[in-house]
């Protein structure tokens, strides 16, 4: 007499991501978990996003960097409070954008003086991320 | 009414509580130092410094990176480290994420951090900002109802990208003086020219401004006194408090020593029909500003300002002094002399949103080129400032 051979039970796999469900102009995402959102919504904006990779020649470039553009800004504004603007320093915005551009100029790093953002409403991070990428001289 | 008074103690809790939060507000790939930098809105919280309070994911890539310790910048920012194989992978990627404590998150774009920013902005003050105008009304104390317009355009652009050559580019500015209906009496126009020539340093003086109203004209709207003016000014403007400035809400005060001269030809004048030739002035005064944003909700802070400059004329020049005549009507009465030209405007600012402001202004002294007398006019109205990339500073105004 032979048993019968149960089918061997399987476990269902959970879930690691949400599932998404794209239709025009709406974009459904449903899940079980908080957790499965962030990995599913790294996963959909790589679909949106223009350009995920940077060129290897722009790597190659060397730049100011954020570093040398925070200890600059906050020199010329003498002040580290990076959400705060250039209003609530109550700077010369005409003094401040002159000492950020020598100050970039005297490091080796080309910028122009009209990139270097100087209203009212400027917050130094803005100063910071808009010079950052000032290229050095000598690769010009 | 308990429940209304429960709900206005959440509310008043959270808000506490959501105030005493630093927030990572923004994050930056150094493409130098191939690290992260974080910034904070206040000082950098305890555990930000731990290198298990952060995970960094990279968008459109399968790598997963981790940091490998945490490095304090300033008070308010730090830097993410990671090992040499991480930061290639960084290098290479435009959209990155950076969580911390799986509460707070940050989506850095590289290509958007180096893409322009929009031209215009609302400027807070009138100091900083390139279009200003001021619809003013005072009330009926003892005399008549006034209405007021003081407006000033200016734009400056540099004169190179690559050096610092100064900014030159255009003024012009239209006052009112004290009348029943709007009548704008003084009119400057002028080709401008301005350059820092010392930068902000580690003292209370933060430089040196030199402002070269190169070639223009002054003028009333009958035209009957105009004068062709050049005139050179230095500015040095000083921050009397705080010396270093590290959180939003604290009060500031600037003051802004000015020396200077205007010089030109009287083309005409009210008081003979040939111009008086050239004239010469000395010119000083000085600015003083005090601001102080507490950051309460729908109000953007106080704004108090107050200007004073001297005219010395070396000849006579026309000096308006202004009567009522028996129909009630205000009558000139001009007159040459080389009498100092006082001139002091005090102005409250109520900010309501960034380019809107409720406006309390106190004018006395005289103004050119008629110099007709203003009398303590007390006006209130609303001004609107409008930015570009840089203000314009204080002596391009009409003083």
């Amino acid at each position: 007499m032979v048993a019968k051979k149960r089918p061997a039970k399987t476990k269902q796999p959970v879930a690691t991501r949400a599932k998404v469900q794209l239709s025009p102009g709406r974009l459904t995402v449903s899940y079980d978990h908080p957790n499965q959102i962030l990995p599913t919504l790294l996963d959909v904006s790589s679909h949106f996003a223009a350009e995920h990779i940077a060129s290897v020649q722009g790597i190659a470039v060397d730049v100011l960097g954020t570093a040398r553009a925070q200890v600059i800004v906050s020199g010329c504004a003498n002040s580290t409070c990076w959400s705060c603007t250039l209003g609530d320093i109550g700077l010369s915005l005409d003094l401040f954008q002159t000492c950020v551009f020598n100050h970039v100029s005297d490091a080796g790093f080309t910028i122009g003086l009209n990139q270097i953002p100087a209203a009212s409403a400027t917050q130094l991070v803005d100063v910071v991320t808009a010079i950052q990428s000032a290229p050095s001289r000598t690769q010009q | 009414m308990r429940a209304y008074l429960g709900a206005l103690l959440c509310l008043l809790t959270t808000v506490c509580l959501s105030q005493g939060q630093a927030k990572m507000f923004k994050a930056n790939f150094d493409d130098h130092t191939h690290r992260i930098v974080v910034f904070f809105d206040a000082p950098t919280p305890g555990d930000a410094k731990l290198k298990d309070s952060w995970q960094v994911y990279l968008v459109g890539t399968p790598v997963q990176v981790t940091v490998s310790d945490v490095m304090a910048n300033d008070p308010s920012s730090l830097q993410l480290i990671f090992d040499d194989t991480d930061e290639t992978w960084l290098a290479k990627t435009n959209n990155i994420i950076v969580v911390y404590k799986s509460k707070q998150t940050y989506a850095i774009d590289r290509k958007q951090d180096s893409a322009g920013k929009p031209v215009f902005s609302a400027a807070k003050d009138k100091k900083t900002a390139e279009v200003y105008m001021n619809l003013g009304y005072s009330p009926a104390i003892g005399s008549p109802q006034q209405y007021s317009i003081d407006t000033a355009v200016a734009l400056l652009l540099p004169v190179s990208s690559t050096n610092n050559y100064g900014h030159i580019g255009g003024l012009a500015t239209v006052n009112t003086d004290k009348r029943k209906v709007v009548d704008p009496d003084s009119f400057r126009v002028f080709l401008a020219y301005q350059r820092a020539l010392a930068a902000p340093s580690q003292t209370q003086i933060q430089g040196i401004l030199f402002t070269w109203l190169a070639s223009g004209a002054e003028f009333d709207h009958k035209a009957n006194n105009l004068n062709y003016v050049s005139s050179p000014t230095l500015e040095f403007p000083t921050r009397l408090f705080p010396m270093n400035y590290g959180d939003s809400k604290q009060p500031i005060a600037i003051f802004v020593p000015v020396l200077g001269a205007e010089m030109g030809d009287n083309v005409t004048n009210a008081v003979t029909n040939n111009g008086l030739g050239a004239l010469f002035r000395g010119l000083a005064g000085a600015d003083l500003s005090f601001h102080f944003n507490p950051k309460l909700p729908g109000f953007q802070g106080i704004q108090l300002s107050s200007t004073y400059r001297v005219r010395i004329p070396s000849t006579a020049e026309v000096f308006t002094n202004t009567t009522i005549n028996s129909k009630g009507q205000t009558v000139d009465v001009p007159s040459l002399s080389t009498k100092a030209r006082n001139y002091v405007k005090s102005e409250l600012d109520f900010v309501l949103i960034k380019s809107l402001s409720f406006s309390i202004t106190h004018e006395d002294g005289e103004l050119p080129p008629a110099f007709r007398v203003i009398g303590n006019k007390v006006t209130i109205g609303l001004t609107y400032s409008l930015g570009v990339n840089r203000g314009v500073s204080d002596s391009l105004r009409n003083k």
